[in-house]
């Protein structure tokens, strides 16, 4: 876990969840221009591997602190939260929501509606922006972090990621038969 | 006056001598090589001023031909002529129907269960069949640059998976040539265009464009995303058997019918038909109409508007992979900044005009389509071989496919998901289900879909070395490790007691080290001290690289060792020069391997410090 701790302190930024993409992402890339094997090409294999680890680390903490999901359930890992997954969430509102959308993508992929689907994804995709806010303000205080709450609402972005996901293979299915 | 240079003591008296590099693509149609000369990027002509090398290879029992004519006679000897053998890089027996003329061909299967051909010079891998196109470029190269290449970066199509770019860098390493890097052709075209350069001119943060390759037998599109030198492959789709050579089929059917040729034709009708058709595409690629005869029947007038017809389904094929891709990316069409036209067939005017229409803008077509990957790749290889020290370019490259390990009741469980920036390290682990297990295997394969059957083989592992336990005790690290080329390895521990594992790999559609150093021993044409010979050169040009590499870092970065630690690595340089001067090739590989190990913690310390300096030189540009 020791290595894991060091995400924030690795692109200079303070623990938290609100992160400036922007800020991010530029010390990513100077970071990525110090150590990528490409800077390397003709260094000793030795050293070749050890970019190459260098790389691969500073690539995962990126994608980790990038991607809301992943940010959250690693921030709530710092506070002492686990992350299981395959958990039952426990609102029937929300599960009636997603149900109703998953019927609507059953019936738009056996009608082979590209117009449809694609409506939808889009509809999915606002929800999911939605949803990502609610997180934001969810874990807007780590210090004072609910945990179970906090579980619940990385729980239903991913609802709506897989559902998404879904929505998106199903338009691939339905092109395919363009 | 003349300025006189003194060199340190030990110091390398022409740091900054040109060093010998070259782009490579390896096409299924055509293959090109080009190098930078003089600041300039630019693709190298054979002896008779031909850029683009057919990619077709044919064995005779004397040796080997490659290009033009083989190609143009491959109907006079088809058993022994092998065209577009890029499309069975890395598969296996089951694929050998993506080749043309695979009917005319007699198949083996090689003792890793690959499938070979059998021809007049012997059974040829796609590994050693594009060896040969490698080997004849090479030479190409070699002769324009008058040395030789110290350093090549191939391209391969960003969809490529771990067996297919395994195979590529397996094929350079037969042709007897280093790769500095795989780079993904779409990225490579962006690179010969600068797009990278563009965006910094408009000063936006950030562009996304997109690469429209339209072969003579293939389809790609790319999303790419620029930024400040860095370039992200952020989706790609296409087709594998779509390309302009259909357009020349549907034309020769329009030609026929126009004529009134009715009658089954045989093959050398055909081909002179096919050759015909590619005459008229081409010149109505400048021209608005042309009249042709048709086997003496018929004069026949196409204008560009009927060609564009003909070619019309296929190019609505292409867009409609166009925008899948488009989605792929989460994208829209507003967001793409520029679109990269890369591909013979990219010069029809229809092409031109649809793409453009689609994407809402003017493609970019200044640069020849054929030899714009060639031109990025041989970019990229002057920067990586070090020619270019104030270069801010970095490529970063995704996984194309997601990797993942089979699992019970033929299920895949993903390890690393497509489209993850490389390289890339992920662990897992396992336990062993039964007591005193000492040994287990990992399917490793690559795809998107949930079964087994449905994702591609790469390798299986088997794990030995196991402590003895009860079952479920064991717990088994294994890392997987894709690197920047787009290649797997695999290391596993196990945790409780922090024995290594040993591991075998069996890819499960390339050749092992092994085979790999045969082949490269039988292909030398003259006795075994001839192999020895380059081998020990070959391992004194490594060992004097690394002894430069590492005496550059001392100068840069000594102050980070005692003086003592610094003493030593000055005595281990030593040590290895006298075993380059006396040593043979086996010597002088164990001796870098020393070297390298000496010089570990120095390794580290400098790549904690660059990474230091990077943040400290970020957060000061903030002052």
């Amino acid at each position: 876990m020791s290595a894991t701790h060091q995400y924030f302190p690795l692109f200079g930024l303070p623990v938290s969840y609100e992160v400036d993409q922007d800020e991010l992402t530029r010390r990513y890339r100077e970071l990525q221009k110090s150590v990528h094997p490409d800077r390397y090409a003709h260094a000793g294999e030795r050293e070749k591997m050890l970019a190459m680890s260098e790389a691969a680390r500073i690539n995962d903490a990126y994608q980790t602190l990038r991607d809301p999901v992943k940010r959250a359930r690693y921030l709530l890992e710092l506070s002492g939260g686990k992350w299981q997954d395959e958990q039952t969430i426990a609102d029937p509102e929300f599960l009636m929501a997603q149900m109703e959308l998953r019927e609507e993508l059953e019936e738009a992929t056996d009608a082979d509606d590209l117009d449809a689907l694609e409506a939808l994804a889009d509809r999915i995709a606002k929800q999911q922006q939605q949803q990502e806010k609610i997180l934001a303000r969810e874990f807007s205080d780590i210090d004072q972090l609910h945990l179970v709450n906090g579980k619940r609402e990385i729980q239903k972005l991913m609802f709506y990621r897989k559902l998404r996901e879904e929505t998106e293979r199903a338009i691939s299915a339905v092109m395919d038969q363009l | 006056m003349s300025l006189l240079q003194i060199a340190e003591p030990g110091m390398s008296s022409a740091p900054h001598q040109h060093r010998l590099a070259a782009g490579i693509d390896l096409g299924t149609t055509n293959s090109l090589i080009a190098t930078v000369r003089s600041g300039l990027a630019e693709t190298l002509p054979d002896a008779r001023g031909e850029h683009l090398l057919p990619s077709a290879v044919r064995f005779t029992e004397s040796g080997v031909d490659v290009g033009r004519e083989v190609r143009d006679s491959a109907a006079s000897d088809p058993s022994n002529t092998i065209l577009s053998i890029k499309r069975l890089m890395g598969r296996g027996r089951e694929d050998i129907e993506r080749l043309p003329g695979q009917k005319a061909l007699t198949f083996a299967q090689t003792e890793e269960g690959l499938p070979a051909i059998v021809t007049a010079g012997g059974e040829k891998t796609a590994v050693e069949i594009s060896a040969e196109i490698l080997r004849v470029l090479a030479k190409r190269g070699e002769a324009a640059l008058g040395g030789e290449l110290q350093g090549v970066v191939i391209t391969v199509p960003a969809y490529f998976d771990d067996a297919q770019r395994q195979a590529t860098k397996d094929a350079a390493s037969l042709a007897g040539l280093k790769v500095l890097r795989l780079l993904n052709e779409p990225t490579a075209a962006a690179v010969a265009y600068g797009l990278d350069k563009e965006i910094e001119q408009s000063g936006s943060a950030e562009g996304v464009f997109a690469v429209y390759d339209l072969g003579g037998g293939t389809f790609d599109i790319s999303i790419l995303r620029l930024s400040k030198g860095v370039f992200e492959v952020l989706a790609t789709g296409g087709d594998s058997a779509l390309g302009g050579d259909d357009v020349d089929q549907l034309l020769v059917d329009a030609l026929r019918s126009e004529a009134g040729v009715e009658e089954q034709i045989d093959g050398k009708t055909l081909r002179t038909l096919l050759q015909l058709a590619r005459e008229v595409k081409e010149c109505l690629s400048s021209q608005e109409q042309i009249t042709i005869n048709v086997l003496g029947r018929k004069d026949v007038m196409v204008t560009r508007e009927r060609l564009k017809q003909i070619a019309e389904p296929l190019i609505k094929k292409t867009l409609l992979a166009c925008r899948r891709c488009l989605r792929d990316a989460q994208v829209s069409i507003e967001d793409i900044q520029q679109v990269v036209m890369v591909g013979g067939s990219t010069r029809m005017p229809a092409v031109r005009e649809a793409v453009g229409e689609f994407f809402q803008r003017e493609v970019l077509t200044s640069i020849d389509p054929d030899k714009v990957v060639a031109i990025g790749a041989a970019i990229q290889a002057n920067i990586l071989i070090g020619n270019r020290n104030d270069s801010d370019m970095l490529l970063l490259d995704v996984i194309p496919l997601s990797l993942g390990i089979e699992t019970m009741g033929g299920l895949v469980e993903k390890i690393i998901s497509r489209n993850t920036t490389i390289p890339v390290t992920r662990a897992q682990e396992f336990t062993t289900y039964a007591d005193g297990q000492t040994a287990m295997s990992v399917h490793v394969l690559q795809g998107e879909r949930e079964l087994v059957q449905d994702c591609r083989s790469l390798a299986r592992f088997t794990l030995q070395g196991i402590p003895a336990m009860v079952a479920g005790a064991a717990r088994i690290r294994v890392e997987f490790q894709v690197d920047a080329d787009g290649l797997l390895s695999v290391s596993a521990q196990e945790m409780s007691t922090g024995v290594q594992a040993a591991i075998q790999v069996k890819p499960s559609y390339g050749l092992s080290e092994e085979r790999i150093r045969e082949m490269l021993q039988s292909s030398m044409t003259h006795a075994e001290e001839d192999m020895q010979a380059r081998m020990l050169r070959e391992a004194q040009v490594d060992a004097e690289r690394v002894i430069a590499a590492l005496r550059a870092a001392l100068r840069a970065d000594g102050h980070l060792l005692t003086d003592n630690e610094r003493q030593d690595l000055h005595t281990a340089i030593n040590t290895l020069e006298q075993t380059i001067q006396r040593g043979t090739a086996a010597e002088i590989k164990t001796g870098i391997e020393q070297l390298d190990t000496a010089s570990a913690k120095f390794a580290a310390l400098r790549m904690d410090r660059s990474i230091a300096n990077a943040l400290v030189g970020k957060t000061l540009d903030k002052l």
